[in-house]
């Protein structure tokens, strides 16, 4: 019995890590050209910025469970399968990437306009300062936001297992709902309270430790 | 030598445009340290901002060495930046780097080799004497030391002109005093040509070779500072240059009534500027135009490294002699100003 704890708690974390890491590759980007096409930033451009918030506020506005069902189709084309670890892994992604987007943009904003202004002054370019500026100034921010969606997936990834996903999700629904062992469900409940304890800490240390080098704690 | 041609800049604001500056023609030379003072809301942030072209203007040119940079596009404006420095009245340094890593950053920019931007760290940090603060990170730093750090970084790639925002109006008066002479060293031994704006008179009397005076998006007087000092035209120029020079103290006095107001004659402020200081001029007056002159009030000080002084004298006798007495001190080429007739 211990093993399918095991088993099913690794599934989880891989399906989580993995969705959240591609999230971050396409979420990163989104976040950035968000606010650089803001109006007075680096590369003002209305017509992007819009395209790009209306598109990110579609996404987050569909429920989890519905783009579950509804991307099916899509993750067969891709994985070859509606079912398993792997195939909950495309709607976690798609679900993650607006929600990084809008963090990381929050992030971003919180950077001192007045240091950008002086990149300009030394001639920095609009990639120089995104990469130099940008990003570094606001990594406290950012991994914060990664670890808040990287949590957030954990809850979702239960939803997951509704439809066959794997991981602890799926089977507190077919162990502990379906068959009625309580204490299955209780003990998967357990397993993840301390899953996203554990990780939430890491990333609070982490970035405290941050922060706390740079003098701003 | 930079030169601004007709100036413009307007906003499109809510409530319709909004014009930050207008008619702006300044001449700005080479190797000195030019101050553009005025009061809050005056035009004198975008004005600086559209000398490295961070805004910019409506309407009108701008010319450094003879080349027009109102005409650069992107690419070429961020060569043009490469070679001027800016520093802040907020300093906007990188929280994410260190002291040295601040230093680096505009030269990482413009793509000099690691070997030459340590070099060069190394060079600069005894300049700005903070040689042991490299690997600090910048939040650690007093804000004199971040103002610093703001210095070095700004000739870390020896640019040939400085742009000062507002740079010592968030420190207190001693780092003040501190910054204001590294600049001036700054300016003496690299030939830098420094550009600054503030609105603080002190500034302008402590380091400043020339001044324009900005009000309401126009410039309403340029001159050398000593100029100014000595004979200033407009009222708003006038309340400036008292305000440094215990000139409100004078007028309380007389107004008080602890400087009597003379029945005849004539009260009079002379101010006297380098050489001049030296000169016996009052005695001079009163023998050859057989005025009386009384001294009432004495003030002397330092514009710059020239000495500056001012007397509020009292000259009676014969109106037509009074009246030659002061002519003949404006050809002296010291200021005169008339605060009374009886």
């Amino acid at each position: 019995m211990l093993d399918i704890y095991l088993q099913t708690t690794w599934e989880t974390f891989y399906m989580v890590l993995v969705a959240t890491g591609l999230a971050t590759i396409v979420g990163i980007p989104l976040g950035v050209i968000l606010i650089i096409t803001e109006k007075e930033h680096i590369y003002p451009n209305a017509f992007i910025n819009k395209m790009i918030g209306a598109l990110v506020n579609i996404f987050r506005s569909i429920p989890f469970i519905i783009l579950l069902v509804a991307l099916l189709p899509f993750t067969k084309l891709l994985i070859g399968t509606r079912i398993g670890t792997e195939a909950a892994m495309v709607p976690l992604t798609v679900a993650a990437i607006p929600f990084l987007a809008r963090v990381i943009e929050t992030a971003l904003k919180e950077i001192d306009k007045g240091i950008i202004e002086a990149s300009r002054a030394m001639g920095a370019s609009p990639w120089q300062i995104i990469r130099r500026v940008l990003l570094p100034e606001a990594l406290p921010g950012i991994l914060l936001g990664i670890i808040i969606t990287f949590v957030s997936l954990i809850g979702y990834s239960a939803m997951a297992g509704a439809v066959g996903g794997g991981g602890l999700g799926d089977l507190a629904i077919r162990e502990g709902y379906q068959r009625n062992h309580q204490d299955v469900t209780w003990i998967v409940v357990t397993i993840l309270v301390v899953m996203v304890q554990v990780f939430q800490s890491f990333g609070d240390w982490t970035v405290r430790k941050i922060r706390e080098k740079r003098g701003l704690i | 030598m930079i030169e601004i041609n007709n100036l413009k800049k307007v906003y499109p604001g809510h409530k319709g445009p909004m014009i930050a500056l207008q008619d702006v023609n300044l001449k700005i030379p080479k190797g000195k340290i030019f101050g553009i003072i005025g009061p809050s809301g005056a035009g004198k942030s975008t004005l600086i901002r559209t000398i490295n072209m961070l805004e910019r203007p409506t309407e009108g040119n701008i010319f450094i060495e003879g080349e027009d940079i109102t005409q650069y596009n992107e690419k070429k404006l961020r060569v043009l930046r490469k070679q001027m420095g800016m520093i802040f009245q907020h300093f906007n340094l990188l929280t994410s780097r260190t002291v040295a890593e601040n230093i680096a950053f505009p030269m990482e920019i413009a793509g000099v080799s690691k070997d030459n931007i340590k070099a060069k760290i190394k060079e600069l940090l005894p300049l700005v004497g903070l040689e042991d603060k490299a690997n600090t990170y910048v939040s650690n730093l007093s804000g004199g030391q971040k103002q610093r750090v703001g210095i070095a970084r700004a000739l870390a790639n020896n640019p040939k002109i400085l742009l000062c925002d507002e740079a010592t109006s968030a420190l207190d008066p001693q780092t003040t005093e501190a910054i204001l002479r590294l600049l001036n060293d700054i300016n003496k031994r690299f030939g830098l040509t420094i550009i600054l704006i503030t609105h603080e008179m002190h500034v302008i009397k402590e380091i400043c070779d020339d001044v324009a005076f900005i009000d309401s998006s126009r410039i309403i007087e340029s001159n050398s500072v000593t100029e100014v000092f000595t004979n200033p035209q407009s009222s708003i120029v006038k309340d400036f240059v008292h305000s440094v020079l215990n000139g409100d103290k004078q007028e309380r006095l007389i107004e008080e009534g602890i400087i009597k107001v003379p029945k005849r004659g004539m009260l009079v402020r002379v101010s006297f500027v380098g050489q001049s200081a030296g000169e016996p001029l009052v005695s001079e007056v009163v023998r050859r135009y057989n005025v009386d002159a009384n001294i009432l009030f004495g003030n002397i000080d330092t514009i710059k490294e020239t000495p500056f002084g001012t007397l509020i004298i009292e000259l009676t006798g014969e109106k037509g002699n009074i009246e030659k007495a002061i002519e003949y001190i404006q050809s002296k080429n010291v200021g005169i100003e008339v605060l009374h007739s009886a």
